[in-house]
C-alpha cells in the first residue's frame, strides 16, 4: 500500500502500471507512518513485561507449628497454562516460601532466595533462621524498588523458639509478622474467612484451646475449596506443608475444582 | 510501509542511542506438543507471516538442539535464530569438554527461561513462545517459556492460536500411555483444526518427535482437508449467526 | 634460605626446566595433614586426618561441602582453601541458577584448574598452597579429582594426598579391586572403613584415629554429599579394629592381585626415591 501511494503519487518507476486504476482516495489514512501500527499491530503487542498468572498463599501460625497452603493453577488471562506448577520453595528444614503473581518474577525471586539462603548456609554453617529470611526477602523486594517483582509472599516457619512465624509483603519489601495470612488471587474471598476460623474476629465466642495442626490443615482446604468456587484463578490442587517443632516437614497435595 | 515497520530493529546505528523490540515483526503460529508413552511430540506448520501476509511458506519452526532436545517457536523468527544461536555456541562449548554431559531438554529449558527474563529486564525481549522437548533419565521432559520468561511443564501443550482450539481437544483426548501413532493423530487432528480456523496457518506442517534414543524432525507435509463439511458451508443462519 | 638462584619468583624457570615456586606450593600439598578419597561404583569417600595445631586448639576442618553433590578435602593451606571453596561454591550455585541442575564436576574442575595455573605463571602472584581432593556425583557418575597448585587435575580411582599418604596409597592400591563389589552391594559403610583404615596409615607415630581427629564425607549418585564426623563417625571409629579388609570372598580374588600390588609398591619406592 505504502509503495502504491508513493508511485501514485511521484508518478513512479514504470514495473508497475497504475493504468486504470480508480483514484486512491484521499482521505484513505493519515500518513503512511499511522498507518503502520494498526496493521502490524504495535498496539495490540506492545511490550508488557508483567503478566498475572493467579496464585493463592495462604499460611496459619500455631504454637508450634505452621501451616502453608499454595495453589498449583498457573493461568494467563482466562487460559489454564498448566495445572501442576509449583509457587513454593523450601529454604531450609523449617522454613518455607510461597509467592503469587507474575510468574515469571515468582520463579525468578525463588532461585534468587534460593541462592541466598545457600550463600548463608555455606558462610555460617547453619541454617539460616525465619526471620532472617525474612528481612533479607524485605530487602531483596527493596532492591528491584523501581522495576518491582511482582509476587505477592507469604513466608512462613518457626521461629528461633520453634513457634509459628508468617511474614507477608508486599511487592516491594515492606512486611510484617502476623498470626495468619493469605495473599493472591484468592485473598479477598480467604481472608474474611480466616479472621473468623482462626482470628475469632467479630465472634462472641472464645477459641476452646490451642489450634492443632489437623485443625490449620482443614481450614486451610475449606478455604481454598471456598475460594476456588468464587475465584476463576483459583483452583486444580493445593500444596500443603506442615511445619512442625521437632517433627520433619511434611508436604501434602489436595485436589480441588477444576473448572 | 515495509521499511517504516522493520526501522526499530534494524537501525541499530541511528541517532537514537539503543532501540528495542516493542513488537514482533516476522512471525509463526501456533506449535502444539503432547507426551506421549517414552516420548514426546510436536507439530507446526512452516508458515513465518508477516503480518496478516504469508510471507515466509518455508520456514523450520521445529528444530534439533541436539540429539535428545528439540524446540518449537511461535513469535518472532529472527529472536528464534537468535536463541538457536545461543544454544548452539552451548552445545558447542559442551561438546568440547567430551565428557557426555550434554545438556538435557530441562537444562536447555531452564537455560532459555533465563534468557527470556534476563531480555524482558532489559525491555528488549526475544518475543517467542518456545516450546522445549527431550527426555531426561527415561522420562519425557515437555517446558514452554515466553517472551517474558513465564515458564512451566506440561504433559500437552500448545501456542498461539492453538491455545484457543488445540488445547480443548488435547483435554480431551491425551493420556499417558498414548501410543506415538495416537499422539500423531491427536497433533494432526489439532493442525487440521488450526488450518480450518487460524489464519496464519498454511497446510505445511512438520512433526518432531523425541525419545530416550534421540530425535528426529520430518520433512514438511500436508494434511487431508475437507472443506464440504456441512459446518463450512452453511451460510450465516439464524441459529448460531456465524460458522 | 633459597634453594637456588631461580626460585625467587614463579616467571622464572629454572636451566633444568622447573619452576620451583610452583613445586614449593606442591610441597606445602605434601606437608599437610593427609586426605584419602576412593571412588567406586556409584560411590566417593573422601577420609581426613584434622590435626590439632595447639594442645589448647581445635582440630582443623578438612572436609568442606561445596554443592549439594560436591564435596573437598584439602590438604596445605587452609586459608587458601577457603578462597578456592568460595570459587567452587559461586560456580555451582551460578550453574544451577541457569541451567536449574547440578554442575558436572569435570567442567568444575577445569574451571578451577585454569583458575589455579593463572597463579603460576604472573609475576605478581603466587600459586595456591593447597591441593584438593574433590568428590562428586553428576550425570556422567560419580568422580573423584586431586588439584594440584601447578593447575594439574588429575581424575582417581583411589588416591592419597599430604603427609605420609604413600602408605594410604598403597593401602589403597592393595585393596582397590574389593571395592566395586562393595560398592555394588551397597555397603557404604565397608567402602568408608577402608578409607578410614588408609587414612590410619597416615597417622603419626603414637597417634590413633578417633572420632576427634578424623572425618570422612561420601557422595553418591542420586544422593547428596554427606560429612560423617564427630559422633555419627563414632560407630565406625568402634568398628575399624575388628574391620576385615580382605573378607573371605574377596580374600581369593585379592591374593591374584597382592602379587601386582607388591610389584606396584616396590614401583612407587622407586619413583619416591627418584623424586628425592
Amino acid at each position: 500500500m505504502a509503495f502504491a501511494a508513493a508511485a501514485a503519487s511521484s508518478g513512479g518507476p514504470a514495473f508497475f502500471s497504475s493504468a486504470g486504476a480508480a483514484p486512491m482516495a484521499a482521505d484513505i489514512g493519515p500518513a503512511a507512518a499511522t498507518v503502520v501500527p494498526k496493521s502490524v499491530g504495535i498496539k495490540e503487542h506492545r511490550f508488557e513485561p508483567y503478566d498475572f498468572n493467579g496464585g493463592t498463599v495462604l499460611a496459619i501460625g500455631g504454637k508450634d507449628f505452621v501451616v502453608v497452603a499454595v495453589d498449583t493453577r498457573l493461568s494467563e488471562d482466562y487460559h489454564i497454562l498448566t495445572r501442576d506448577v509449583n509457587r513454593s520453595v523450601v529454604l531450609s528444614p523449617h522454613c518455607v516460601l510461597a509467592t503469587g503473581g507474575c510468574h515469571t518474577d515468582v520463579t525468578t525471586l525463588h532461585k534468587v532466595i534460593d541462592m541466598r539462603v545457600k550463600d548463608y548456609k555455606h558462610d555460617h554453617e547453619v541454617d539460616i533462621e525465619t526471620h532472617s529470611v525474612a528481612q533479607m526477602l524485605g530487602n531483596t523486594l527493596y532492591g528491584r524498588r523501581f522495576f518491582p517483582y511482582y509476587a505477592f509472599n507469604v513466608l512462613s516457619g518457626l521461629d528461633a523458639e520453634g513457634k509459628g512465624a508468617v511474614y507477608t509483603y508486599d511487592a516491594v519489601g515492606s512486611f510484617e509478622r502476623v498470626p495468619y495470612a493469605c495473599q493472591g488471587a484468592g485473598q479477598r474471598l480467604i481472608i474474611p474467612y480466616l479472621d473468623n476460623v482462626v482470628g475469632f474476629k467479630s465472634r462472641t465466642d472464645k477459641p476452646e484451646g490451642d489450634l492443632t495442626p489437623e485443625a490449620a490443615v482443614n481450614i486451610a482446604k475449606d478455604a481454598f475449596i471456598t475460594a476456588a468456587e468464587r475465584q476463576i484463578r483459583v483452583g486444580d490442587s493445593i500444596r500443603i506443608f506442615t511445619i512442625a517443632r521437632g517433627v520433619a516437614m511434611k508436604e501434602a497435595r489436595f485436589a480441588i475444582r477444576e473448572d | 510501509m515495509a521499511a517504516a515497520a522493520m526501522a526499530p530493529k534494524l537501525s541499530a546505528s541511528s541517532s537514537t542511542a539503543k532501540e528495542l523490540t516493542t513488537h514482533p515483526i516476522v512471525t509463526g503460529s501456533s506449535v502444539l506438543a503432547v507426551k506421549f508413552a517414552g516420548g514426546v511430540m510436536m507439530a507446526s506448520d512452516t508458515l513465518a507471516s508477516y503480518g496478516s501476509m504469508a510471507r515466509f511458506p518455508d520456514v523450520q519452526r521445529l528444530r534439533q538442539v541436539s540429539d535428545g532436545v528439540i524446540i518449537g517457536a511461535s513469535g518472532e523468527m529472527s529472536d528464534f535464530d537468535f536463541a538457536m544461536r545461543l544454544l548452539d555456541e552451548l552445545r558447542v562449548e559442551s561438546e568440547c569438554a567430551e565428557d557426555g554431559a550434554e545438556l538435557d531438554a530441562g537444562e536447555v529449558h531452564h537455560y532459555l527461561t533465563r534468557v527470556m527474563y534476563n531480555r524482558r529486564n532489559k525491555f528488549n525481549p526475544l518475543w517467542n513462545q518456545l516450546v522445549v522437548a527431550g527426555t531426561k533419565d527415561g522420562k519425557p521432559v515437555l517446558g514452554v517459556v515466553d517472551q517474558i520468561g513465564t515458564a512451566f511443564e506440561a504433559d500437552f501443550t500448545a501456542t498461539g492460536f492453538g491455545k484457543h482450539m488445540a488445547v480443548p481437544q488435547m483435554r480431551e483426548h491425551w493420556r499417558a500411555d498414548m501410543t506415538e501413532g495416537e499422539a500423531r493423530e491427536l497433533l494432526e487432528g489439532c493442525m487440521r483444526v488450526l488450518f480450518y480456523r487460524d489464519c496464519r496457518t498454511i497446510n505445511r506442517m512438520q512433526i518432531a518427535k523425541v525419545t530416550a534414543t534421540g530425535s528426529v524432525v520430518s520433512p514438511a507435509y500436508s494434511l487431508d482437508t475437507e472443506w464440504s463439511l456441512k459446518s463450512f458451508k452453511k451460510e450465516a443462519s439464524p441459529e448460531d449467526g456465524s460458522w | 634460605m633459597n634453594r637456588n638462584d631461580y626460585d625467587t619468583d614463579v616467571t622464572v624457570f629454572s636451566p633444568q626446566g622447573r619452576i620451583f615456586q610452583v613445586e614449593y606450593a606442591m610441597e606445602a600439598v605434601n606437608q599437610g595433614s593427609a586426605c584419602v578419597g576412593l571412588a567406586a561404583g556409584e560411590y566417593v569417600v573422601l577420609a581426613a586426618l584434622k590435626r590439632l595445631p595447639s594442645k589448647l586448639a581445635t582440630h582443623q576442618r578438612k572436609l568442606l561441602p561445596i554443592d549439594e553433590h560436591l564435596g573437598v578435602c584439602i590438604s596445605g593451606l587452609t586459608a587458601d582453601a577457603r578462597s578456592l571453596c568460595k570459587y567452587l561454591r559461586g560456580e555451582c550455585l551460578n550453574h544451577k541458577y541457569v541451567f536449574g541442575s547440578e554442575l558436572p564436576v569435570g567442567r568444575l574442575m577445569s574451571g578451577l584448574a585454569d583458575k589455579m595455573q593463572e597463579c603460576t605463571q604472573s609475576y605478581v602472584r603466587r600459586p595456591y598452597g593447597v591441593g584438593m581432593l574433590v568428590a562428586g556425583a553428576d550425570k556422567t557418575g560419580a568422580h573423584l579429582f586431586q588439584t594440584c597448585p601447578s593447575g594439574n587435575v588429575y581424575e582417581y580411582k583411589a588416591h592419597a594426598i599430604g603427609a605420609r599418604a604413600q602408605s594410604a596409597r598403597t593401602y589403597l592400591e592393595k585393596h582397590y579391586d574389593g571395592f566395586a563389589a562393595l560398592a555394588a552391594a551397597g555397603d557404604k559403610e565397608a567402602l568408608l572403613l577402608h578409607a578410614l583404615r588408609a587414612l590410619a596409615s597416615c597417622t603419626e607415630a603414637e597417634e590413633e584415629l578417633s572420632v576427634d581427629n578424623a572425618s570422612l564425607g561420601v557422595v553418591q549418585v542420586g544422593s547428596g554429599f554427606e560429612v560423617v564426623d564427630g559422633t555419627s563417625m563414632a560407630p565406625l571409629i568402634a568398628r575399624l579394629a575388628d574391620f576385615n579388609p580382605d573378607p573371605p570372598a574377596a580374600a581369593a580374588a585379592a591374593a591374584g592381585t597382592a602379587a601386582d600390588a607388591a610389584a606396584a609398591d616396590a614401583a612407587d619406592e622407586d619413583d619416591d626415591m627418584a623424586m628425592a
